[in-house]
């Protein structure tokens, strides 16, 4: 490539995807309504001299033997001398894919795109008149010539003040400045924990201060003391006006980036008038497409990300839901049927639908698909409400048409459309009415680049839930849960909801619940909805989704990753798999019989991690403490069957705990394990003598073992 | 030609930078004639190894391989994961899940971890977190020090033989390739 297109390939690429775009508008808006041939070709005869010209000084010889071609092709319908026939247009339709094409392959340095280009310029050509052809297979000119004049001045006379100037961003200078915007919101993030813990040491600090005031002759300390709280009070002070400061710089520049992220959702309208024409095309029926929001601003990549679902939609709504022109008119239907699209944003979501005026869906003829391809059984299906009927047309291998068409019936489609709209964190609905048509609404967050999360905790675990997944999060009192059969449900605006709990969907061991109400999230995927049990929420955070490392995307439950403000990752669930998974699971009952349990101290996180885990599995209750301390307050809040901790340890020491267990009657019978690297002679001995009832050392570590000492210990045995 | 305030004849910068690249240029070929001539009389090429402990054994990484060493602040547990993986982490604003590398090939068990660090270990297209209980450094192998092992333990495939302090100790060298391509740490899915 040469040096200078090297240079500019990206800005050369971005200019001809446009004038590609615009030139297809043009020709369909010709096709649509030949009355506007006359002023809209002169300007696509405009786009495709750019095009030339642009091809030109970057030696693209290509797309500049296209582009000429493509005028000479048109140069008939300019003079008013031939007709905009459609083959004509459609050859034109595919010169300009071929283009936009090419532009990519120049991107990346590669012949993608050559073939096509070449074939369209053949195709082009053949369409010449005889006369024509040579024009068309010379080498366009090059000179400098009145335009190039034309255009330096127009540039010059047009350059706008700073604050009108539109420029070309790198997609990567985007990206890296969004990694900024990231790495502000973790800093944020973290100033509000450091905030906290300042006010913390502000706060103990003054009880400090208080107390020594009190004391004799402690006059002196107290007024260090003082010093001290003055100086920490300063520190949080102006940590707090600093992390007030870095929000709101973060704030300005995430809404400033967002911005430059948008674009309007008219980008989409050129491709859905090509998925109606062309599927009118195939299917002999006639229909328009109306689009309505077109100013309505998209995040440019939730936009890639819709285009192909929005494609299927439009091209399913020609294929399966219009009549034929023959029906319509014999049921008064005007013989154009229409397929409308509308956008908006409604809050901090974007709302779609794709409409059409078409048959509806036969409800009767989805149930008999569906139970003749197994999906359901014969009871079943005939059970189904309507919105459950819909439903099932979201499943795999399952379709509206009664044929299977080569457009889009093949039972492949709403599936893929769902799937896209999850991944995007959105939802998907359908409705319908017999005779009047079908809508399919699509609810989806305003940007891509950072979602809405409800973080959650379940066995002492923080998870996130997408906001767009969640219906509502209810305290419900546990008597008003029911069981039926082995289902344990709840009436939500009086529809039965079967309820989970998640700590068994995730493989956790649920932790032994005392408190009279639950914390149920109604979590809704594709129109199913379940309730689903967890400890407690931790509030709604914005948080930037990372995709998940390649070793964990085969976990079905993990939809991506994120970072709290403490700096914590944090899995994002998944809530359709979640919704697949609790189908799947018989839930437990809410009595059952409470599980032994086991406080596990220690200061190291892995150790802590291991015996849960070791512990968990084999069906303990288990919780942790990070110090002597914490597990001896942890001790006397509740009661445990048995206390394993290390021995070396901050505050409180494993020896002390014990002895300490042992001389408090709440917990004097609890049995305590020792658990150290410590492990000479005099160790063991000191264990012992503190009232320990065994002592393992770490480097023998094994799990069998430590699974049967504990046990037999809380049965009353012997280590 | 004139003079700088030192007395130096000014010398165009075209020119100052041809003998700064050619001092440069020197310098380099005299090291490495040194380094070359080392290496061949005494038998001393070695190789740059990023060193850990983990449940007793001492690995090392291709110094070329590492990209990244931290401390550990919060391990987040993975759900349905499997045991050689201990978790996801976050470094340097970046999220890497943590892999336990005696687990993963199939090492004998030697007690218990303390994992306190991790060293991201890359082959260009992915990383992964190598847990550890205790980042050594960055240490230079002799290669007469280094064999191939005759059975490798999954990729652990060579193995050095070396002294620190006095004391003998084997070190187990990974293969950072030979880690991404075993099916179990996948591949793209979506």
């Amino acid at each position: 490539m040469d040096a200078l297109l090297r240079q500019l390939v990206h800005v050369f690429s971005d200019e001809v995807n446009e004038q590609a775009t615009k030139i297809t508008e043009l020709l369909l808006a010709m096709e649509k309504d030949p009355a506007r041939v006359a002023t809209a070709i002169e300007e696509l005869f405009r786009e495709a001299h750019s095009l030339k010209g642009s091809s030109s000084s970057l030696a693209v010889r290509e797309l500049e033997v296209l582009a000429h071609t493509l005028e000479d092709v048109l140069t008939g319908v300019r003079r008013g001398q031939a007709p905009l026939t459609a083959v004509l247009v459609d050859t034109s339709l595919k010169a300009m894919d071929a283009t936009r094409l090419r532009a990519k392959g120049l991107v990346a340095d590669s012949t993608v795109g050559l073939a096509e280009v070449e074939t369209s310029i053949a195709e082009l050509t053949a369409l010449l008149p005889e006369d024509g052809r040579e024009v068309a297979e010379t080498q366009p000119a090059s000179s400098p010539s009145e335009d190039t004049q034309t255009a330096t001045v127009a540039v010059q006379a047009a350059i706008p003040d700073s604050e009108a100037l539109t420029v070309r961003i790198a997609g990567k200078q985007l990206v890296a400045l969004e990694r900024r915007v990231n790495e502000l919101r973790g800093v944020r993030g973290r100033l509000d924990h450091r905030t906290t813990a300042a006010t913390l040491v502000t706060q103990t600090l003054e009880r400090l201060w208080q107390a020594a005031r009190g004391e004799a002759g402690a006059q002196a300390r107290a007024d260090l003391l003082y010093q001290l709280l003055r100086l920490a009070g300063g520190l949080r002070r102006d940590l707090v006006d600093d992390a007030e400061l870095v929000q709101a710089a973060a704030l300005e520049l995430d809404e400033d980036l967002r911005s430059m992220r948008m674009v309007p959702a008219a980008n989409l309208l050129e491709t859905l008038r090509r998925a109606v024409r062309e599927a009118c095309r195939q299917t002999g029926k006639d229909a328009a497409l109306h689009f309505v929001g077109s100013d309505t601003q998209l995040d440019r990549r939730l936009l890639e990300q819709l285009k192909s679902p929005l494609v299927h939609l439009v091209r399913n709504a020609v294929d399966h839901g219009i009549e034929p022109t023959e029906v319509r008119e014999a049921v008064s239907k005007p013989s154009q049927a229409v397929v409308s699209v509308s956008v908006e944003q409604r809050g901090r979501e974007i709302l779609i639908e794709v409409r059409d005026d078409g048959r509806g869906i036969d409800v009767t003829a989805v149930r008999e698909n569906a139970v003749a391809r197994g999906f359901v059984t014969e009871s079943v299906a005939s059970a189904l409400s309507d919105e459950a009927v819909y439903e099932l047309l979201f499943r795999s291998g399952l379709s509206t048409a009664e044929t299977v068409s080569e457009l889009s019936g093949r039972g492949v489609g709403l599936d893929v459309v769902r799937d896209s709209v999850l991944r995007l964190h959105g939802r998907v609905e359908i409705t319908s009415v017999p005779g009047a048509g079908t809508s399919i609404h699509l609810a989806l967050p305003l940007t891509v680049a950072a979602s809405e999360m409800m973080i959650i905790e379940e066995s002492h675990r923080p998870f996130a839930l997408p906001q767009s997944s969640l219906e509502q999060i209810l305290r419900v009192p546990a008597a008003e849960l029911y069981t039926v059969g082995n289902l344990t449900h709840y009436r939500l605006d009086g529809h039965p909801l079967p309820v989970v709990r998640l700590a068994p969907l995730l493989g956790l061991v649920e932790r032994q619940r005392s408190a009279q109400k639950r914390t149920v999230a109604i979590v809704r995927a594709g129109g199913t909805r379940i309730a689903l049990i967890c400890d407690r929420l931790l509030g709604t955070r914005d948080l930037v989704l990372r995709p998940l490392p390649i070793e964990l995307q085969s976990l079905p439950l993990l939809n991506a990753a994120a970072i709290l403000p403490n700096g914590q990752a944090v899995f994002v669930l998944s809530a359709r798999e979640l919704i697949v998974a609790a189908q799947a699971l018989v839930p437990v009952a809410e009595a059952t019989r409470p599980k032994d349990s086991v406080l596990v101290a220690d200061d190291s996180i892995t150790t802590r991690m291991l015996l849960r885990r070791t512990l968990e599995s084999s069906g303990f209750r288990v919780r942790t403490a990070s110090d002597g301390d914490e597990a001896l307050r942890l001790a006397l809040a509740e009661p445990f069957d048995l206390v394993l901790s290390d021995v070396r340890m901050p505050r409180l020491d494993g020896f002390t705990l014990t002895t300490r267990l042992g001389a408090n009657s709440r917990t004097a019978h609890t049995p305590v394990v020792l658990f150290s690297s410590l492990d000479s002679e005099e160790d063991r001995r000191r264990g012992a003598a503190a009232g320990a009832k065994a002592y393992l050392t770490k480097s023998a570590f094994d799990r069998t073992h430590l699974v049967d000492v504990v046990t037999r210990l809380i049965r009353g045995g012997q280590p | 030609m004139t003079s700088d305030r030192r007395g130096v004849p000014d010398v165009p910068e075209g020119e100052r930078q041809e003998r700064r690249a050619g001092h440069i240029d020197r310098v380099l070929r005299d090291r490495a004639a040194v380094l070359a001539a080392r290496d061949d009389s005494e038998g001393r090429e070695t190789e740059e190894l990023a060193t850990f402990c983990i449940d007793g054994y001492i690995i090392g990484v291709p110094v070329g391989q590492v990209t990244q060493a931290a401390t550990l602040s919060h391990i987040t547990e993975i759900p349905g994961g499997p045991p050689w993986l201990i978790g996801l982490t976050t470094v340097e604003s970046g999220l890497v899940s943590l892999l336990h590398l005696p687990i993963f090939v199939g090492l004998p068990r030697r007690g218990i971890t303390d994992l306190v660090a991790t060293l991201v270990a890359s082959n260009g297209e992915r990383s992964i977190g190598l847990g550890t209980d205790q980042l050594l450094g960055i240490e230079d192998v002799l290669q007469k020090d280094i064999s191939t092992m005759p059975a490798p333990i999954g990729a652990i495939t060579r193995v050095a033989t070396t002294t620190r302090n006095g004391k003998p100790r084997e070190l187990l060298l990974l293969d950072v390739n030979a880690l991404f391509s075993d099916p179990r740490l996948g591949r793209e899915r979506r």
